[in-house]
């Protein structure tokens, strides 16, 4: 209890959650208790199975019938609604309380129109609004949202709406029905970076003006720190640290934050340091760990010279730390004390560019059209052995289009790709399947990039299987693959899902490197990972890359990651490279403005820099099958002027070092300089045409 | 497998179906032990008598016991309907799987050619290609087969296109496997639980279809009993010895009851929707 005398929204007080399965109950969520205020902005933040969306299902009477509730109360503005009937809840829900969810291409219903979506909340609530006044709502909803050209759009289906202006709908639908909560499940995970930052600004400056107490739920803390007050963080099914947002960044109370704060890469980071990852994998339920549930993973839970039985025997309550601050640990003296001893643990990593050897892909020329679609414009890279190039882009930007090209799964329209100095786009049948193990690619998906019928040992032996190794040497590199990805032996015998998603990439990175491939493709290799599983399998490839002789390129939304492993990146747009360059060279002087506006919409990795000017970028990437005339970026670009749509910029040499620009601005730092300055509102929404 | 059987065991629907299904099985195996007389004796003297001691279930026009040839007709109805599963699903799961994985023409081709066949219902297309082949068991079972392509070949097309999406294709494609390999290692092992489940809901359409097209006269020749051809016979007699038609059709129930079961039962095993709805633990 707070002792405020000021009604929460939302009240929950000792809620515990369970399920029940096949192989028995299965507790998700034990004794979470919050109060949220009106108008509060809240962050909960966990991994997958920390109970944090369900805790929130659970209060919205969302649950299905197979999960058990019992909590001392859950009140929403004072009215308590633990057993209340499903009648009063459908009330509720749209009117009090309404969400957001993670995926706009799901969560709109697509034979609808948008604008009856968006009055539904208002129109089963009740009955005596006139159409013609649900309407009037529904335009200014989406004016609100700021979607442009309102009574056009209510009119119009999800399908002619891009992905952000999917969300923005969802958000216009959520709030609607004038809730005074909202609910958002990872509501910018699906988008594209520029779009997350332009969803980021309409969810904070709407709750702010309509006081609507919002809850959010992440994974990431970089939206955490872009949006809100209060951060309540998940572990095992209980909160272990509730927190102001800007303490949980400067001084994390829990041990469990503070190794989650210092696995992330940054963008802005200069150094390869190694990233702290965190051991182990969360427990699968909330009992699963006696004494502390992060006590196996935890730097403080003692080693063989200090004892900290505690840890493993008795369970640590939330106390209060320091005024507003509750933690869930024994030693939280300790950890908020703790020396940042990040700079002592500065390995860093073997530098590849200076061994780079001789060039193992060259792509020339390369384009590839389907039908009317150009999903990659001539196209030309080299990477040498020993390099790891790192691609980012939006979606639609071809670099999934790159990739298929480059390991010969697709033929490209026009141009050459060379593997080893031999043309590979002209390869058929036999020898274009011989050709192909020098590429092979580690997918983002560990879960649908494994057969799931099929053995760990079997996913593994297949490729060498296919290139006629005998069983004897087959075993042998196995043991050896499983070895190098660290991954126990007796994981042989399993199935994919008898394996958490870190440890399925592992599989997926052996699998990829039996062959001794001398280019390696990874597609977005750590995104669908958990934040603290997804450091241990960048330092994994951060080894490899140090021992193994092939090629890399690293395809990542994820400029952090993507600065981190990468000696040199490709910025791509529209299917085509419009800058390139050594890594730390291009991240701290981007020459290109698209380049400038992905590294602006990367969320802050502080929330002091919340409300630094940014340059946030409107619009979203245009249909590849439309491409604008010249400069494909002018129509969402502030610097575009006539000659941006006369005449296309080509990739032009403007350091020493190899960093090339493909903008008629590149050489005017100041302009470019000056864009970060540009405020968001002066940036007209100019949204590219979807019809 | 032991897993589904497993599964299918303590299925409360499952449990019966086997039950059932076995039962069936055991009749037709053993049915020179267990029937009272020789299906194809006629014993001049006792024509169409009803139920009695020493004919339970009565006697057909020709003088033969109808128990007994009701269990001889155990093995024509299971056999056929075995047979011609088997037959149609490795047809069908053929063109569905390579229309799905090759696409492109090869899709159509296969997709068109189901479509014509599935054009035309399922009797009288087996009525055709009985016409065309000759009457007989083997050529019942290839024209019931054939009927029952389609059916597969959709199923298999559907889930080799969703499968083929997935990322693990690409990396044997991109570790240099062949398209059949593929097809063979991947796609048709993931592939098999939901065609499990279509197989045996065609095991009572295809026994049906059988008793079907052996009451016309196109299917097992007289005198080998046969379900189907016992009801044809019945109809003239069926006001006055009803027993001639009921056993025949009782026996055909207890089977499309017993597959039906089963079918439902590996429908939940496969469909985690509808897992624990029948009972199962």
């Amino acid at each position: 209890m707070t002792g405020s005398s000021q009604q929460s929204s939302l009240s929950v007080k000792n809620l515990k959650i369970a399920f029940r399965t096949s192989s028995g109950v299965r507790q998700v969520v034990d004794g979470v208790s919050f109060d949220i205020k009106p108008g509060e902005q809240v962050g909960v933040v966990g991994e997958s199975g920390s109970g944090k969306s369900v805790t929130m299902l659970a209060a919205m009477g969302l649950l299905p019938n197979s999960a058990r509730i019992e909590a001392d109360h859950i009140r929403m503005n004072g009215e308590e609604i633990k057993s209340a009937p499903e009648s009063r809840m459908a009330e509720l829900r749209g009117a009090e309380i309404s969400m957001v969810f993670q995926n706009p291409m799901t969560s709109l219903n697509p034979s609808m129109r948008i604008g009856r979506q968006v009055q539904e909340p208002v129109a089963v609530h009740d009955k005596s609004v006139s159409q013609t006044d649900l309407d009037v709502l529904a335009i200014k909803m989406l004016e609100e949202v700021g979607i442009p050209n309102p009574p056009l759009r209510t009119t119009q289906y999800p399908h002619e709406f891009s992905g952000g202006m999917r969300q923005r709908a969802v958000i216009a639908m959520a709030l609607s029905g004038e809730p005074s909560v909202l609910v958002a499940d990872e509501p910018t995970t699906a988008l594209d970076v520029t779009v997350q930052a332009q969803i980021v600004s309409v969810l904070r400056e709407l709750s702010r003006k309509r006081n609507v107490a919002s809850i959010v739920i992440t994974h990431d803390l970089g939206l955490v720190a872009e949006l809100v007050d209060r951060v309540m963080v998940m572990y095992a099914g209980r909160i272990v640290e509730e927190t102001p947002v800007a303490d949980l960044f400067n001084e994390p109370a829990h041990p469990y934050t503070r190794a989650l704060l210092r696995s992330r890469p940054t963008a802005t980071e200069d150094s390869k340091r190694r990233l702290d990852a965190i051991p182990g994998l969360p427990p699968q339920s909330a009992d699963a760990v006696p004494g502390c549930p992060f006590h196996p993973r935890c730097e403080f839970a003692g080693d063989s010279s200090i004892d900290r039985s505690i840890c493993r025997t008795q369970r640590p309550v939330l106390k209060e730390v320091a005024p507003g601050r509750t933690a869930a640990c024994h030693f939280v003296e300790e950890v908020m004390s703790a020396e940042d001893t990040q700079d002592l643990k500065k390995a860093t990593i073997a530098q590849q560019a200076e061994t780079a050897g001789e060039v193992v892909l060259n792509l020339q020329k390369v384009s590839k059209a389907y039908g009317p679609v150009k999903a990659l414009n001539e196209v030309s890279l080299t990477l040498k052995r020993g390099e790891t190039l790192g691609i980012a882009g939006e979606s639609g930007c071809g670099k999934s289009t790159l990739a298929r090209l480059a390991m010969g799964l697709v033929p490209p329209t026009s141009g050459k790709i060379l593997v080893n100095n031999r043309e590979i786009s002209s390869l058929k049948g036999r020898a274009l399947r011989t050709a192909r193990r020098e590429i092979q690619m580690v997918f983002q998906d560990p879960t649908s990039s494994l057969d799931r019928r099929m053995t760990i040992r079997r996913i593994i032996a297949e490729p060498m299987g296919i290139a006629g190794f005998d069983k004897a040497s087959i075993s042998e590199r196995t043991a050896e693959l499983m070895d190098a990805v660290g991954l126990a032996e007796h994981y042989l015998d399993r199935y994919p899902n008898e394996l958490s998603g870190g440890q399925r990439q592992r599989v997926g990175i052996a699998r990829a490197l039996a062959l001794n491939p001398d280019v390696i493709i990874l597609d977005e290799p750590t995104s669908a990972l958990d934040v603290s599983v997804q450091a241990q399998i960048v330092n994994l490839l951060d080894e490899l890359r140090a021992a193994r002789s092939a090629g890399y390129i690293f395809i990542a939304h994820d400029l952090g990651v993507l600065r981190h492993v990468s000696d040199r990146v490709a910025i791509m747009y529209l299917g085509r490279i419009v800058e390139i360059g050594e890594g730390d060279e291009l991240f701290e002087t981007p020459r290109h403005p698209y380049t400038r506006a992905l590294l602006a919409s990367t969320p802050a990795a502080h929330p002091d820099q919340r409300h630094k000017d940014k340059f946030v970028v409107s619009g979203s990437p245009p249909d590849p099958a439309n491409i604008p005339s010249g400069c494909g970026f002018r129509l969402r670009c502030p610097l575009a002027t006539e000659i941006c749509a006369q005449k296309r910029p080509e990739l032009q040499t403007v350091s020493g070092r190899g960093h090339q620009v493909a903008c008629h601005f590149g050489d005017d730092l100041t302009s470019l300089d000056a864009l970060s300055t540009l405020q968001t509102a002066e940036l007209q929404p100019q949204e590219s045409k979807q019809l | 497998m032991k897993e589904t059987s497993l599964y299918l065991w303590h299925h409360r629907g499952g449990r019966v179906g086997v039950l059932l299904l076995l039962a069936m099985v055991f009749v037709a195996v053993f049915a020179p032990l267990i029937a009272p007389y020789e299906p194809n004796a006629q014993i001049s003297g006792s024509e169409l008598q009803g139920m009695s001691l020493t004919h339970w279930f009565g006697t057909d026009f020709l003088g033969r016991d109808i128990l007994s040839r009701t269990i001889y007709g155990a093995r024509v109805s299971l056999f056929a309907g075995a047979l011609a599963v088997i037959l149609g699903a490795a047809l069908g799961i053929f063109m569905g799987i390579t229309a799905g994985y090759m696409g492109g023409w090869v899709d159509s081709t296969m997709m068109r050619l189901s479509d014509a066949i599935s054009a035309f219902p399922a009797i009288l297309l087996g009525a055709a290609i009985v016409a065309v082949l000759g009457p007989g068991f083997v050529q019942v079972a290839i024209a019931i087969a054939i009927a029952q392509s389609p059916l597969f070949a959709r199923l298999a097309r559907a889930l080799a296109i969703s499968e083929a999406r997935l990322e693990y294709i690409e990396a044997a494609e991109s570790m240099g496997a062949s398209k059949a390999s593929i097809i063979l290692r991947h796609i048709l092992p993931n592939a098999a639980g939901p065609l499990a489940v279509q197989a045996s809901l065609s095991v009572g359409i295809a026994i049906l279809l059988e008793a079907g097209l052996s009451f016309l006269g196109l299917g097992v020749q007289p005198p080998t009993p046969s379900w189907g051809q016992m009801l044809a016979d019945s109809l003239r007699f069926i006001d006055f010895i009803p027993a001639y038609a009921i056993f025949p059709g009782l026996a055909l129930t207890v089977v499309l009851v017993g597959v039906n079961l089963l079918a439902d039962a590996m429908r939940d095993r496969v469909d985690p929707q509808h897992q624990n709805l029948g009972g199962g633990e």
